[in-house]
């Protein structure tokens, strides 16, 4: 198996081992080719970067939410957006 | 219920009148307010003292022959607005002793036109979700089935104008929560243009998506409340120098030759038989009072799922960083992991998504050209029961993320004024509601467009058994 392939795995036996994280299903959708973290990032950049104390059951919980959430955004990472700036161009001002 | 509540209008008339004294009908929505909350828990907390005290100085302006345009009109807000004195607990106990030193801006021009508030609404906790269930504070059910739920995060709002406790209440919108309730509990909800009302003082969820908007009976009324509500704040930069036109002017404007965009793709795509029946026959009932039907397609609404995800979840984790680090164990289980995840995804993917904002900008604005508003369902679904974790579509289950908020967000994340009315009830005589969008800052014609329609119809004016 791909190292890939068994990171989603992992993530797919997490989601239904953990039903108690009393997230609903319905946050977590199906998954898609997207980048997906696993628990062991989420608790280095938690504790490295964030930096932020997280208990178990919710870097079980991130995890699998922050996994739905890259399967969604591939649509959008995937759109072409030329030279466009953010929408966060502001006006200078004395004020 | 009995009688039709009386609206805005007929209040501050009355009032103004000298007929009832702001002060009676201060005591008859408290009245109301308490004896519902046991069954429905609209309230997080009501607030006599400060009604009575509200009232009896609107009584005494009256007297001096001031008009006031809101009247002894009770309200309520979201308790994610600041009320002087008031704890703002976002339905968390995160923030149960927040004490707020100021009136959040749009409560300040609600007092100033002399409404009176009676106390501040629950909701779906720190507006991060759409269902109104609240561990807290207790579930918010919704009037016409308790079994079923009221819709969020506005949900206390929705419920409070719904069981005629008072006519209007103040909700916010980040991806649906102002509309989605309203539809659920047959209201009509307004989510105005990004930047139209004033956020100061009320806690955001996503700064560039957060929208403050009225929740009332009838289309009239909210052009009423938009006035007031409408115009420049200083605290909040996104209002400056957009002139505020007269609402209530507009309103008995024909609609004959107003080109209603129906849009082909994504909204009717997968829609509840019911839903798409009211709906449908909404839009036929606006053709014969004169509009024409325009079909169009609106793109890229794939890609604006995932961008509004990538700011939603990235502004909520900035903002609730410090509180999560302080006094994280305080917010509930359900809620901790979404405000978390924000800090986990990468940055890139926040500011490709407000590169997706500009190039979805040009390319609706283009297509919206052909049209002047257009109508979609504000929901596929109808409420569905407490614990359910699918909207049941013809197309089979959906996540209730997506089947509730998928029709509504776009317009967060575009910034587009929209509008959920009532305009119809499923089988089992759940409501279903309507979502009109306008162009940017022409909230105008989609009060026109409500109003019209109320005008040739009724279901507006229903009331839960």
């Amino acid at each position: 198996m791909s190292p890939e392939l068994k990171i989603l795995s992992e993530c797919h036996k997490l989601r239904s081992e953990h039903s108690s994280f009393n997230l609903p299903p319905s946050f977590f959708p199906p998954m898609a080719d997207a980048p997906q973290l696993t628990p062991v990032t989420v608790a280095r950049l938690a504790a490295e970067s964030v930096p932020i104390k997280l208990s178990d059951a919710d870097r079980q919980a991130v995890t699998a939410l922050v996994g739905g959430l890259s399967a969604e955004m591939e649509p959008m990472r995937k759109l072409a957006v030329g030279e466009a700036d953010p929408a966060l161009i502001y006006h200078a001002s004395n004020k | 219920m009995t009688a039709a509540p009386l609206s805005c209008q007929q209040i501050a008339a009355a009032v103004q009148a000298h007929e009832r004294s702001a002060r009676d009908f201060a005591d008859a929505a408290i009245a109301a307010a308490e004896k519902h909350q046991a069954a429905y828990r609209a309230f997080i907390k009501i607030t006599p003292a400060v009604a009575r005290k509200q009232a009896e100085r609107v009584d005494r302006l009256v007297g001096m022959g001031k008009k006031l345009p809101l009247a002894g009109v009770p309200f309520a807000v979201k308790d994610l607005f600041d009320m002087q004195g008031e704890a703002t607990t976002c339905g968390s106990k995160a923030f149960a002793d927040r004490v707020a030193k100021t009136d959040a801006e749009a409560v300040k021009r609600l007092l100033a036109a002399g409404a009176v508030p009676i106390g501040k609404l629950n909701l779906h906790e720190c507006a991060f979700g759409f269902t109104g269930e609240n561990p807290t504070y207790g579930d918010c059910k919704n009037p016409w089935n308790p079994e079923r739920i009221p819709g969020g995060s506005s949900s206390g709002s929705a419920v409070a104008v719904a069981l005629g406790i008072c006519p209007l209440t103040l909700g916010s919108d980040t991806g649906g929560s102002i509309r989605m309730p309203s539809a659920l509990c047959s209201v009509t909800g307004l989510k105005p243009t990004y930047g139209r009302v004033s956020r100061a003082g009320g806690v955001p969820l996503s700064w560039s998506m957060d929208h403050v908007g009225p929740l009332t009976r009838t289309a009239e009324e909210a052009a009423l409340v938009l006035q007031i509500l409408a115009g420049e704040d200083p605290a909040d930069e996104t209002t400056l120098g957009i002139p505020v036109p007269d609402y209530a002017a507009e309103l008995k404007r024909p609609l004959k030759g107003l080109r209603l965009g129906v849009p082909k793709n994504w909204f009717f795509a997968d829609v509840q038989p019911a839903v798409e029946k009211a709906v449908r026959g909404a839009i036929d009932e606006l053709v014969k009072l004169g509009a024409k039907q325009v079909e169009f397609e609106l793109p890229h609404l794939d890609e604006v799922v995932g961008a509004h995800r990538a700011i939603i979840f990235s502004e909520a984790s900035e903002y609730y960083l410090p509180h999560l680090r302080e006094r994280g164990d305080k917010f509930a289980a359900a809620i901790r992991p979404l405000l978390l995840s924000g800090l986990f995804l990468p940055a890139v993917d926040y500011l490709h998504a407000q590169r997706v904002r500009r190039v979805v900008r040009k390319a609706w604005a283009e297509t919206l050209s052909a049209v002047d508003c257009f109508v979609t369902p504000t929901t596929p679904v109808v409420a569905t029961k407490f614990g359910q974790q699918n909207g049941e579509l013809p197309k089979g289950p959906k996540p209730l993320v997506r089947a509730y908020l998928d029709l509504t967000l776009p317009f967060n994340f575009s910034g587009h004024p929209a509008l959920s009315a009532p305009c119809g009830f499923s089988e089992d005589g759940l409501p279903i509601g309507m979502q009109i969008v306008g162009k940017p800052f022409d909230e105008a014609t989609i009060l026109r467009v409500a109003h019209q329609y109320q005008q040739a119809t009724d279901w507006h004016t229903r009331l839960p058994k």
